[in-house]
């Protein structure tokens, strides 16, 4: 019973928000983000004291695995800090308001029950709670882009990302439906089975299908074309957690899809993989580089990370998988603490576009080090951690044979510098300008960042998470149906 | 591990690792806004490095006392990179007897040149930037002396070469100091490159040879287990160094072992400045005193010696590869004592005395072998006890600079009675050099010259008597023209003594250079068994110091007075002297190769190439990218239509990929 | 029973005009008829589903969908002022494309589906207790039951309702023109559906 508690936890502080909200005034509603962060905390907690890695429950129809804990974990450590993110702009205490976000109540829920979508996600074990799941993960999202009524570019964010998440979903329920045509099952384990050695042309039909839905989550090119309008126009905390929790999604739904269903044939698409990566990390960091809007300019800097999380996928699982969950969490930490300061410096002047972030390192040195710290992490400059994610990476790509590829990422990787190092330069070459007056601190923020940061700069100095996070993972392919 | 090994022993990173974090709060958070502060945290986390140094030491030696075995134990480790499986790169931190020394030299000459330094850089631009190279300089040390695999000592080596360049060049607006930066980089570099190679070769041939070796030391059951083949501990095991030494390849006639051995030597000599590469180490004086007192003469530039003795089971079962070094060693150091008795510049006339003892170094480690080992010991002896009188020599020197504002020796003069402190403790540092009982250099010079003796290497034995001579003159020119007789400047009139943070560290030093002589070294650094202190060996000492006193006579008579008898003898001696004072014209040898040859025949089409073709071609890849981006950014129209396009036409690009794999 | 040809005949008859009016719905300029279309499509699906022996289905698709959902839509339509649609057209070249790569998928997909030989499950005469077993199904808590996406459905219809209306509560109008693309060099966008795209410098505002 123990494994589900956890959702059960972070279901409870939805539901608790969204009543408690009903019979509270504007001034008692500064509660509801401790609470949500309280309600998170104790999950966390549950989860790594007292949750077992396997397990199953309600007949298999949910169940826990060793990188489901790990996936687990990230979901609630990104909504964690997303909720800290958003406090200031909610609760007001932005020096510049950002008008139209107001219903407290109702962000923080939705934002939960977003988690527990993604929660269930990881441990559903046949495709109807596959699919509901990974809709109720991003439903929410939808409408937190949505939320600044008062701004058009926030609606029409959330309109974007409704009608092409709706087009992705379709593909992944028409693939859906081909498969359960196929093996005459829901269940994954079954379908896994009964597809074994299966060469129906309607097999890469819904294979591609499915593929198609999961590279959306995980903004692959050509499927990537939502990330950058809407990651501009959503407000700015729900685009933090949209970069990370949405990509993490898309990563655990890619793993279910790929390892649970698929595992018999991934072998066969290295070279599929191979041209969207190539494709992916090429378009995102050629783009980036002409951006001027920060928000605009991390979205296609997240499109070219998911390209070198899918050299992951190339070579052998027990190397693939463990290398793909460490970069995730130094992705999930780098990303949001650039988004910590990108919500700060906007909460406090503002502003957004790149060129605003001259003189950073003079005004507020702290925050301006915690940025350049994430960025090049980002950037993959040794010794932070995404030196080394990056290095792993690489190195199954080396290994599966893919030199050409290798050759592409490192290339890319050193575009990807150049874009990074404007922000960088911005912030501590350029002279400061006058006349916008010094930001001021927040708790929440600095908080969150400080937090970020440590794991920035030590996770890829200490061998022991990328260790747990190997040893976990050989444990979850060890439980693998072997089709 | 042992269980009841210390807990300082447990957390010896922390030696490397407080300097490391004192120079990044140093360098991004405290030099820009505080400038008295940053001077104060990074000599404090120095101390506290220094501190933890002696405590591991005190262990250590609690555990392995003295005169008995002392292992190698690298109580703290972690992989960093694997490579392959079977080949990683650990980080960690090696703990022996010669580990401990250098880290205790480092910690202690460091702190001591930091304390020095609050004072000596008072008032300076960049005083905050200063001490955060210097906290980065003792940093990458402290990294490269712990050590435990040849990767991390060769990142570390060169995280060393990189803070001596930024220390040297510390006044950039002095275009002499940034030519010198640029030329300490550029030949440690590109000695740097043989050591590379060397590395590779090692790695590579200790990766092939490493599951036999496993094999047959039983690497598993003895609890080698762990062991990289880019460890220390491997490279120098025996076994390992025979089955390397076996292979059939050769190259030109010489063994790999041999030829890798040669090549890390090649690096050890750039950053131990040996002839023929030492021509960077006199021009580095351009950077600050207290630097040069630290890094170019205490602590880096015995990095090299540090190497190879690090190595010393592969040198000396090469045999060639360590001869190299016994008469690379003896040739520096008595070319470089000849030219330092024409020399004008006080810290010239330091630098090259640095490249005399550290030939004696090397030489002592070149002389000795796997049976007759007395000559490592000496040379970790001699090493241990030059860092305290060489810093005190500059630190002197720098004291004297600072009073008079010249480096020039003939215009200093007199200083004895307006500067008594530091005539005092630079006398002791000159007497310690020049090897008179009972002053530290005597002890370690002896056990040299025995060693250089007892290996029956007598053409040796003969030049390092001579050179202990020409050591003893040149030091005592420069004392009795700076000190002695009257003030011939006009700084040298209103020179005045150094403030109490520059005096002290100097005194501390000149204790440390009358006492350390009478360390029993042997019992603490040895190879094998312990060979007993041997006590005085008299035909060692009589000529030794026969010719000290010779070199001080000679330099009483010539430069005491007006010194118009060295005039006179100078002009007697007419062209040799001349060409002993342009350094044998070594430099404009170099200038000749490089200018004439090497950048008018080879870097100007070279240059060329670059500029039309390498540059435009980097020119136009970065305009490339930017109207690439800009073009696909078009792309990027706004409409939902359009992505549902791309969405569309990526699923049937999908399909088409993997229907034409299975068709 | 029907004859299998008359099922079959029937079968592609709903499905043409299932398509036809699925077209119709996307491309009839007025919203009214858009919505009628859209009706008419549904209920010819709620046939097909009649054919299949998803009886059960059937009701439901003409409960939900066109009991609720076109009922909404129309009711829409009708309280907002403009029922005639206000569309930014996609170039020629984006129509053109879009076309070729719907056939393209099109072909692809009916090429890959007539290619395959799926499991015919046999079936022999209509199940019985049809809404019995599928309710029986959905509160299962064994391992073919469906309890869990069950509950998951009841979680994405609340945020579906909260986030609706959140959405739709009234908001005042922005009180002057935003901008896009950077206030540092000042280019002002006036609302269209490309507010977002990427300025290109030189290239001032589309």
């Amino acid at each position: 019973m123990s494994i589900i508690i956890p959702e059960i936890i972070v279901l409870a502080t939805a539901f608790a928000i969204l009543i408690a909200d009903l019979f509270m005034n504007e001034r008692t509603r500064v509660y509801l983000a401790p609470a949500a962060v309280a309600g998170l905390l104790l999950a966390l907690a549950v989860m790594v004291v007292h949750t077992p890695a396997s397990g199953a429950l309600i007949g298999g129809r949910f169940t826990m695995d060793a990188a489901g804990w790990w996936f687990k974990i990230l979901f609630m450590i990104s909504a964690l800090i997303a909720v800290l993110l958003s406090m200031d702009t909610l609760d007001g205490r932005a020096r510049v308001r950002v008008r139209g976000m107001g219903f407290r109540g109702e962000y923080y829920s939705i934002l939960l029950f977003s988690v527990v979508g993604m929660m269930f996600l990881v441990s559903a074990r046949d495709l109807a709670t596959l699919f509901v799941s990974l809709e109720l993960a991003t439903l929410p999202l939808f409408v937190l882009a949505a939320w600044r009524r008062d701004d058009p570019k926030s609606g029409e964010a959330g309109l974007k990302y409704v009608v092409l998440g709706a087009l992705a979903s379709a593909f992944i329920v028409y693939g859906f439906g081909i498969l359960y045509g196929l093996t005459q099952s829901t269940d994954l384990e079954t379908i896994a089975q009964r597809l074994a050695g299966e060469r129906a042309p309607a097999f890469w039909l819904a294979a591609a299908l499915v593929l198609a839905g999961a590279g959306f989550k995980l903004t692959i090119v050509p499927f990537h074309m939502w990330a950058a309008d809407v990651y501009q126009g959503a407000p700015t905390p729900v685009t933090a957690y949209l970069s990370v929790g949405s990509k993490a999604a898309g990563l655990a739904f890619a793993f279910q899809v790929f390892y649970r269903i698929f595992g018999d044939a991934l072998p066969h698409w290295d070279m599929l993989i191979a041209i969207f990566a190539a494709l992916t990390m090429t378009l995102g960091n050629l783009v980036a580089i002409v951006q001027h809007d920060i928000k605009r300019f991390m979205a296609f800097s997240a499109i070219s990370q998911a390209g070198y999380f899918l050299l992951g996928f190339l070579g052998a699982a027990e190397e693939g998988v463990p290398a793909m969950l460490f970069y995730l969490l130094v992705y999930i930490f780098s990303n949001l603490a650039v988004f910590a300061c990108i919500i700060w410096f906007e909460n406090e002047t503002g502003k957004g576009q790149i060129e605003d972030y001259r003189g950073l390192s003079l005004s507020n040195p702290l925050m301006a080090l915690g940025m350049t710290l994430a960025l090049f992490s980002l950037a993959g400059i040794p010794p932070l951690s995404g030196f080394v994610g990056k290095f792993f990476l690489f190195s199954i790509a080396s290994k599966a044979g893919f030199h050409g590829l290798v050759a592409v990422a490192a290339v890319n990787s050193t575009i990807s510098l150049y874009y990074y190092l404007r922000v960088v330069r911005q912030m501590y070459i350029e002279p400061v300008d006058e006349r916008v007056p010094a930001p001021g601190s927040s708790v929440s923020i600095g908080l969150s960042l400080a937090l970020l940061s440590v794991p920035v700069a030590i996770l890829g100095i200490l061998p022991t998470v990328y260790e747990g996070i190997h040893a976990a993972t050989i444990a979850w392919l060890a439980s693998m149906p072997q089709g | 591990m042992d269980g009841d090994s210390g807990w300082m022993m447990q957390h010896a990173w922390l030696i490397p690792a407080l300097p490391l974090v004192s120079f990044a709060v140093v360098g991004l958070l405290i030099s820009p806004y505080w400038k008295k502060g940053a001077g104060v945290i990074a000599t404090l986390s120095i101390v506290a490095s220094m501190v933890c140094a002696y405590v591991l030491a005190w262990e250590y030696f609690t555990l392995y006392p003295a005169g008995g075995e002392h292992p190698i134990l690298v109580p703290w480790s972690f992989e960093w990179l694997r490579y392959q499986p079977g080949l990683a790169a650990n980080v960690g931190v090696l703990v022996d007897p010669i580990s401990l020394l250098l880290m205790i030299v480092v910690t202690t000459v460091s702190a001591l040149v930091h304390i020095y330094s609050n004072a000596y850089m008072h008032g300076d631009y960049g005083f905050g930037r200063y001490f955060t190279f210097l906290n980065l300089f003792t940093f990458s040390m402290l990294g490269l002396v712990v050590a435990p695999d040849i990767i991390q000592m060769y990142v570390c080596w060169e995280l060393v070469g990189v803070s001596s360049f930024l220390l040297i060049g510390f006044y950039y607006n002095k275009p002499s100091a940034v030519a010198a930066s640029k030329k300490a980089f550029i030949v440690t570099r590109f000695a740097d490159l043989g050591f590379l190679v060397g590395v590779l070769l090692l790695s590579f041939y200790g990766y092939r040879i490493f599951p036999d070796w496993s094999a047959e030391v039983g690497a598993v059951a003895n609890g080698l287990a762990g062991t990289q083949p880019v460890d220390f501990q491997y490279l120098n095991d025996p076994v390992f160094l025979a089955k390397f030494a076996a292979l059939d390849t050769t190259f030109l006639g010489i063994s790999l072992l041999t030829l890798s051995m040669c090549l890390v030597f090649m690096g050890a000599a750039g950053k131990s400045a040996m002839f023929p590469l030492h021509i960077w180490l006199p021009d580095a004086m351009e950077g600050p005193t207290p630097v040069s007192a630290l890094i170019h003469a205490a602590t880096m530039v015995v990095a090299g010696v540090y190497l190879v003795a690090r190595l010393f089971p592969a040198f000396a079962f090469s045999g060639t590869a360590a001869l190299l070094v016994a008469y690379v060693g003896a040739f520096t150091s008595l070319f470089a004592a000849v030219i330092g008795t024409t020399q004008d510049d006080i810290k010239r006339v330091l630098a090259f005395s640095t490249l005399s003892q550290l030939g004696y170094m090397m030489l002592a480690l070149g002389v000795s072998t796997a049976e007759h080992t007395l000559g490592y010991t000496a040379s970790m002896f001699h090493l241990f006890t030059h860092a305290f009188f060489k810093a005190l020599l500059f630190m002197g020197a720098g004291a004297v600079i600072h009073a008079v504002h010249t480096n020039s020796i003939w215009e200093m003069g007199g200083l004895w009675r307006k500067m008594p402190i530091t005539h005092i403790t630079f006398l002791v540092a000159t007497l310690a050099i020049s090897g008179i009982w009972p002053f530290a250099g005597f002890f370690s010079k002896d056990e040299i010259l025995a060693a250089a003796l007892g290996s029956g290497h007598y053409v040796i034995f003969g030049v390092a008597v001579l050179v202990a001579g020409l050591t003893a003159f040149y030091m005592f020119r420069i004392y009795f023209v700076t000190f002695w007789g009257k003030g011939r400047g006009a700084g040298a009139a209103h020179a005045h003594e150094a403030p109490a943070l520059m005096w002290m560290p100097m005194a501390l030093l000149a204790v440390l250079s009358a006492v350390t002589g009478f360390f029993p070294m042997a019992e603490y650094v040895h190879l094998g068994e312990a060979e007993g202190h041997h006590g005085i060996n008299l035909a060692v000492v009589i000529p030794a110091t026969l010719f000290a006193l010779i070199g001080i006579a000679m330099a009483a008579s010539l430069y005491i007075g007006d010194g118009h008898r060295a005039v006179a003898l100078a002009k007697m001696l007419g062209s040799v002297h001349q060409t002993i004072k342009q350094k044998f014209y070594i430099d404009e040898v170099y200038l000749f190769i490089t200018h004439r040859i090497i950048f008018h025949r080879i870097a100007r089409p070279i240059a060329w190439f670059d500029k039309r073709m390498v540059d435009g071609g980097v020119d136009a890849s970065g305009w490339a990218t930017r109207s690439g981006g800009r073009a696909l950014s078009l792309l990027q129209t706004g409409q939902v239509q359009t992505y549902g396009l791309w969405f569309t036409g990526g699923v049937a690009f999908v399909v088409l990929i993997l229907w034409s794999a299975l068709v | 029973m029907i004859s299998s040809a008359v099922y079959t005949v029937m079968f592609y008859g709903l499905s043409a005009a299932v398509i036809l009016l699925a077209v119709l719905a996307v491309n009839l300029r007025q919203l009214l008829r858009a919505a009628l279309a859209l009706m008419g499509m549904l209920s010819l699906s709620a046939g097909l589903y009649v054919l299949l022996h998803a009886e059960f289905l059937a009701g439901v698709q003409v409960l939900v969908y066109i009991g609720g959902i076109v009922v909404l839509i129309v009711f829409a339509i009708m309280l907002t002022r403009s029922s005639e649609l206000l569309e930014d057209h996609p170039r020629p070249l984006a129509q053109v494309l879009g076309a070729l790569l719907s056939m393209f998928f099109l072909f692809v997909a009916a090429l890959a589906l007539r290619d395959t030989r799926f499991p015919v499950q046999v079936q022999t005469g209509p199940p019985v207790d049809d809404v019995r077993q599928i309710g029986l199904l959905l509160l299962d808590r064994g391992a073919t039951g469906y309890l869990v996406p069950f509950e998951l459905l009841s979680l994405l219809l609340l945020v579906a309702i909260i986030g609706g209306t959140v959405i739709a509560r009234k908001v005042a109008p922005p009180k002057q023109p935003f901008t896009t693309g950077g206030d540092a060099r000042g280019e002002t966008i006036t609302e269209s559906a490309r507010t977002q795209r990427d300025i290109v410098p030189g290239e001032g505002a589309p």
